[in-house]
C-alpha cells in the first residue's frame, strides 16, 4: 500500500509544481481565455471596444476568404501528414536495421528537423526561384518546361508542402525507429515460422507493434499541419500578404494578417477559437478511433 | 500547520514571479521624472535619416533630449501597434502606413495637434498634406517628409534604345500613361535585354491613376466609389508584363527583388517610385552599385498623368504624439523641429523631399539631385493625392493585391476582376465594425 504523503512532502511537491503551474496559467491558460473573450468583441488593439456577441463567428463563416483558408489548411494538413508519416515509416524500416553507416544516414535524414525553419525557407526560395532557380535549371537541363513554383497560384502551396515534408519527416523517422526497435524479435520469428512473407509481417506484426508511436506521430503531425505558418511567412512574404492570389493563405496566416495587418484582433481571435475547436475535434476523433487499431499490449 | 505551509508556498511563488512585474513598475516611475532636460521616447524604423534627425536634435537642444528607439522597418507597423496596445512608454512615433492612423485614433492613442499648431502660428507642412493627416477636424500627425511619386529614368538605357527621355514628353505636355506604355514597350523592343519600366509590388501602387483622378475607392461613409481607373491601370500593367516591357509583379514579390536593385542593375529604363528614391540612388552610387552607368545618367521627372492639371500620388510621412504621454510639450518641440526648416535641411542632405522645403533645404536638395531639369520637377509645387486614404484603406489594399495577382496570372478577366473587387470593397465596409 502506498505510503500516505505527509504535509511537508506535499508542500515540497507543490513548491516544485507551482512555478510551472504559474507559467502555464500566465502563458497558456490566460491567453486562451483572453482569446475566447476577445472573440466576442471588436477589439482592435486599444481600449475602445465593445461586446458584439457572435458577430465575428458569423462574419467568418460567411466570408469566402476564411472558407478558402480552411479548405487550403485541410489540404495542407492531409498531404503533409500522409507524406511525413509514410516517408518517416519507410525510412525507419530501411534504417532500423543495424548496418555499416546506419547512424550516419539516420543523422542525415534527421538534421533538417533541427534547422531553423527560416533558414530552410530562405534556402528553398533560392532553389525554387522562378527564373533561374536550381530546380528550374535542373528541369531545363533534362528538357522539361520550367515551372513558376512560388510565383504560381497553383504551385506555391505544393512548394511549401514539399519543404515542410523535407524538413519534418526525419523527426517521425526517428520516432518510428525507436518504436520498431522495441518490437520483440520473437514475434517476427514466430510469424516467419508460420510462413508469413514481408508484407504479412508488416501488417500483422510491425503495424500493431508500432501503433502507439504511429498514433502519437499522426496526432502531432495533424496538429502541426493545422498550425502551419512559418514557411508561408518566410517563403511567400508575410507583410506582402502571402503567395500569389491568396494561394498560401492557410488559417494561421489569415489569423496573423487579420491581427497584425488589419488590427482586427477580435475577428482573428474568433478564427483562432474556430481553429482550436477543429484541432480539438480532430484529435478527439483520432483518440476515439485509436481503440480500433492501436495495440498497447503487443510487447 | 497546513496553512503555514501553503503560506510559505505562496510566498515562494510571489518571490519567483515578482521580477516579472517589477520591471513595469520601474518603467512607469521613470516616465514621470522631469528634472533636468526632459527626455522623450521616440519610436521610428531603421533609416539613416531618422537617426540623423535624432542625433542633430540632441546636439542642438539642451531642454529636450530624444531617446530614439529604432525598430526594424519590415515589421514596424505590427510592432508599433503592439507597443501602443501595451501602453509602452512612447511619447512620439513615426507613422509608417498612413491609414493606420484611423485605428490608432479610434483607440484613443493619438493626441490631436490642432492647439499645438495654432500656438506655433500654423504649419506649412500640415497645410501641404492636411487631408492625409486629419480625421474629421483633428490633425493627428505632423508631416515631415513630403509625399510624391516621380518617374525616375536611366538616360543610358534611353540612349541604347535610341528614344527620347520622359522629360521630353513632360515638356510638351504629353506624358500620359498611354505614352508611358508606349515608351516602356519601345525600350524593350529596341533591346530585349532592357526592361522598359517597373512599378513596385505594393498594393497602393495600383491606384496611381485613381489617385490622380481624385477618385475615392471607399469614402468615409462607406460608399464604394469609381473603381474604373484601378482596372485601367491594371490592364496597362498586364499588357506591359505580357510583352516583357515591365518587371513582373509576382516575380518581384517571390524573389524579393527590391526596386532599387532593379534600377542599380542598369537594365531598367523607368521606375515609378516615391520621393525618397534620390537618397537611395546616392547611397547606391557611394557603394559602387550602379552597373554600367553613373549618377549623371540618372534623371527625375513627373509621374505620367492623364489629368490636365498635374497631380501625383502618395501621402506624406508624419509623426504623432501619444495621448498618454506625460511629456507632450517636449514631444511637440521635437516633431515640430523635424517638420521645420532645420529638420528639412537634414532630410535634404539624405536626398529626401521635406514636407515643407525651406530655402536651405531646396539648395541642398538641388545640389544633390542629378544635373539638368530634375530639380525643377522634384521641387515644383504639386498636388499629391490618395484615393485609398480611409479607415478601410489597409484592407482594400491587401484585398486588391490578391485580386491583382490573380488577374496578372491570367486567372481573371477584366469583368471578373471588377465584379470581385467591387464585391470585396462592399464586404470590407460591411465587416468593418
Amino acid at each position: 500500500m502506498a505510503k500516505k504523503k505527509t504535509l511537508s512532502e506535499k508542500g515540497i511537491i507543490l513548491s516544485f509544481l507551482l512555478p510551472s503551474f504559474i507559467g502555464f496559467c500566465i502563458f497558456i491558460l490566460l491567453p486562451m481565455i483572453m482569446a475566447f473573450v476577445l472573440s466576442f468583441t471588436n477589439y482592435s488593439g486599444g481600449p475602445s471596444y465593445k461586446m458584439i456577441g457572435l458577430k465575428n463567428y458569423i462574419v467568418a463563416f460567411s466570408n469566402s476568404s476564411f472558407i478558402q483558408s480552411l479548405g487550403l489548411t485541410f489540404k495542407y494538413m492531409l498531404i503533409t501528414v500522409i507524406l511525413q508519416i509514410v516517408l518517416g515509416l519507410l525510412f525507419a524500416i530501411l534504417l532500423s536495421k543495424e548496418f555499416s553507416g546506419c547512424s550516419a544516414f539516420r543523422s542525415i535524414y534527421y538534421i533538417p528537423n533541427i534547422l531553423s525553419s527560416v533558414a530552410v525557407g530562405l534556402s528553398f526560395m533560392f532553389i525554387f526561384e522562378p527564373s533561374s532557380g536550381l530546380m528550374n535549371q535542373l528541369f531545363m537541363s533534362i528538357g522539361l518546361e520550367p515551372s513558376k513554383w512560388l510565383a504560381g497560384s497553383k504551385d506555391a502551396l505544393n512548394v511549401i508542402i514539399t519543404v515542410s515534408v523535407w524538413q519534418n519527416f526525419g523527426y517521425y523517422m526517428v520516432l518510428f525507429i525507436g518504436g520498431l526497435q522495441n518490437i520483440p524479435r520473437t514475434l517476427y520469428e514466430a510469424s516467419e515460422m508460420d510462413g508469413a512473407n514481408f508484407f504479412q509481417k508488416f501488417i500483422h506484426v510491425t503495424i500493431p507493434g508500432l501503433s502507439p508511436i504511429l498514433f502519437y506521430g499522426i496526432t502531432i503531425a495533424v496538429i502541426r499541419g493545422f498550425q502551419a505558418f512559418d514557411y508561408i511567412y518566410v517563403m511567400t512574404g508575410g507583410q506582402q500578404g502571402g503567395g500569389p492570389a491568396g494561394s498560401t493563405n492557410l488559417i494561421a496566416f489569415d489569423i496573423y494578417i487579420n491581427s497584425f495587418t488589419f488590427f482586427r484582433f477580435g475577428y482573428a481571435s474568433a478564427e483562432s477559437v474556430i481553429l482550436m475547436i477543429i484541432i480539438l475535434f480532430v484529435t478527439y476523433i483520432q483518440n476515439k478511433g485509436q481503440k480500433r487499431w492501436v495495440s498497447y499490449d503487443i510487447v | 500547520m497546513e496553512k503555514r505551509k501553503l503560506l510559505m508556498v505562496a510566498t515562494l511563488a510571489m518571490a519567483l514571479t515578482s521580477p516579472l512585474f517589477a520591471q513595469g513598475a520601474n518603467e512607469s516611475k521613470g516616465s514621470s521624472k522631469v528634472a533636468g532636460p526632459v527626455t522623450i521616447n521616440y519610436y521610428t524604423w531603421n533609416d539613416a535619416s531618422h537617426q540623423a534627425m535624432v542625433d542633430e536634435f540632441n546636439k542642438t537642444h539642451t531642454d529636450v533630449q530624444v531617446d530614439g528607439h529604432i525598430l526594424a522597418a519590415a515589421d514596424y507597423e505590427t510592432k508599433i501597434t503592439t507597443l501602443l496596445s501595451g501602453r509602452a512608454d512612447i511619447d512620439a512615433f513615426m507613422e509608417k502606413r498612413p491609414t493606420d492612423i484611423f485605428n490608432q485614433y479610434d483607440n484613443g492613442y493619438l493626441e490631436p495637434l490642432n492647439s499645438y499648431i495654432e500656438k506655433s502660428g500654423g504649419s506649412q507642412a500640415v497645410d501641404n498634406y492636411k487631408s492625409t493627416v486629419s480625421i474629421d477636424k483633428d490633425i493627428v500627425a505632423l508631416p515631415w517628409r513630403g509625399g510624391a511619386y516621380f518617374t525616375y529614368y536611366n538616360k543610358s538605357v534611353f540612349e541604347k534604345a535610341g528614344i527620347p527621355t520622359p522629360d521630353t514628353y513632360v515638356k510638351n505636355g504629353t506624358w500620359t500613361w498611354e505614352k508611358f506604355e508606349e515608351v516602356s514597350e519601345a525600350i524593350h523592343k529596341a533591346d530585349s535585354s532592357l526592361i522598359g519600366s517597373s512599378i513596385y509590388i505594393w498594393g497602393s501602387n495600383g491606384f496611381f491613376m485613381a489617385d490622380q483622378a481624385g477618385d475615392k475607392l471607399i469614402d468615409k461613409d462607406g460608399n464604394v466609389g469609381n473603381l474604373n481607373n484601378v482596372l485601367k491601370q491594371l490592364e496597362m500593367r498586364k499588357r506591359l508584363e505580357d510583352s516583357g516591357s515591365m518587371w513582373k509583379l509576382i516575380d518581384m514579390k517571390v524573389t524579393k527583388t527590391h526596386y532599387s536593385k532593379q534600377f542599380y542593375d542598369g537594365k531598367l529604363g523607368m521606375l515609378i517610385i516615391g520621393e525618397w528614391f534620390p537618397g537611395q540612388m546616392a547611397t547606391g552610387e557611394k557603394d559602387g552599385l550602379l552597373n554600367g552607368y553613373t549618377y549623371e545618367d540618372f534623371g527625375i521627372t513627373r509621374m505620367p498623368c492623364d489629368v490636365s492639371d498635374y497631380r501625383t500620388s502618395n501621402p506624406s510621412t508624419a509623426n504623432s504624439i501619444t495621448t498618454y504621454s506625460k511629456k507632450k510639450d517636449a514631444a511637440w518641440e521635437f516633431i515640430n523641429w523635424m517638420s521645420g526648416p532645420e529638420g528639412a535641411a537634414i532630410a535634404a542632405t539624405y536626398g529626401i523631399l521635406p514636407a515643407d522645403a525651406s530655402d536651405k533645404a531646396v539648395s541642398i536638395i538641388s545640389e544633390n539631385l542629378p544635373k539638368g531639369n530634375s530639380a525643377q520637377y522634384y521641387l515644383e509645387p504639386k498636388v499629391s493625392q490618395s484615393s485609398n486614404f480611409s479607415m478601410y484603406g489597409t484592407r482594400v489594399e491587401a484585398e486588391f493585391s490578391k485580386l491583382q495577382e490573380d488577374y496578372l496570372l491570367g486567372n481573371l478577366t477584366s469583368k471578373q476582376f471588377m465584379d470581385k473587387f467591387t464585391s470585396v470593397c462592399n464586404e470590407i465596409v460591411k465587416t468593418t465594425y
